[in-house]
């Protein structure tokens, strides 16, 4: 007797697993590259906000004897980064000091040199 | 006597039912998978042109001994005689460097996506650069840079 053409139910349901699977695979990448993109961004930001503290010192005309805010680097404007606090630092060496982020448990999470005029 | 080649109704039924549960599964990953591409691609996009924006600005307003805002556009004379001009146009950000002040056809496009609106302001020795509007949502922080060679731009 000749077999009768076409796909067994196995077949199909094996067939739609392995898209099932290829495609979880495919939207696990895209998310991976997501959140890559925002990692990216956040870096920027953080790069941003370090930078423009650093310029924001140059203004200062005397150094910090302790910790102060970081001049001109208000929270809102970085909201990429949370709850975060710049303060600048006394640095060793004359006119330099330590422009530091803090997260909200007060840990340096990115910090930089910066120099007064 | 053979049977007759060919799909029955059921079995044409059947196909199309499993076709439409396929494709619609497939609609349903590929509309946000495109999605989550194309932001990826702009958030990356955004960050290469704030990357390249701040090099650039930050660079000629060290530079700059005297600087203003005309009609929306910044101008800088640097050190070296020459004058930096940023202007947004077309939701582009464009730079010209020139021997005079804003020579049109010196001006060149930083940005590489388009979308983006913002303002400059000068105050004292500094410049700064906000932007109003961005290709995608969400901000991008200001640029902000402080002349080396000036105790003041004005």
């Amino acid at each position: 007797m000749r077999r009768r053409a076409g796909f067994t139910l196995v077949e199909v349901t094996v067939a739609l697993v392995l898209l099932s699977l290829a495609a979880a695979a495919v939207i696990a990448a895209l998310l991976g590259a997501q959140r890559t993109a925002f990692e990216a961004r956040r870096l920027g930001v953080q790069l941003a906000a370090l930078e423009n503290a650093s310029e924001h010192v140059q203004a200062l005309q005397t150094l910090p004897s302790g910790e102060s805010a970081c001049p001109g680097v208000r929270r809102e404007d970085y909201p990429e980064l949370g709850g975060f606090r710049c303060v600048v630092r006394r640095a060793p060496g004359e006119r330099v000091v330590e422009i530091a982020l803090l997260d909200e448990e007060g840990d340096v999470f990115a910090a930089t040199l910066g120099v007064l005029r | 006597m053979r049977r007759a080649r060919g799909f029955t109704l059921v079995e044409l039924a059947v196909a199309g039912l499993v076709a439409a549960v396929v494709a619609l599964m497939a609609a349903m990953l590929f509309v946000p998978g495109v999605r989550m591409w194309q932001q990826s691609q702009r958030l990356l996009g955004e960050q290469g042109d704030y990357l390249e924006v701040r090099r650039a600005f930050v660079g000629d307003v060290q530079q700059a001994v005297s600087g203003r805002v005309v009609r929306g556009r910044l101008l800088l004379r640097r050190t070296d005689g020459a004058w930096a001009c940023y202007r947004f146009r077309e939701g582009r950000l464009e730079r010209a460097e020139s021997a005079t002040p804003c020579r049109r056809d010196a001006f060149v496009p930083l940005t590489v996506l388009s979308g983006y609106d913002g303002r400059f302001e000068v105050s004292g020795a500094a410049a700064r650069l906000r932007f109003t509007r961005l290709p995608d949502e969400g901000g991008l922080p200001e640029v902000y840079a402080v002349s080396r060679a000036a105790a003041s731009l004005r």
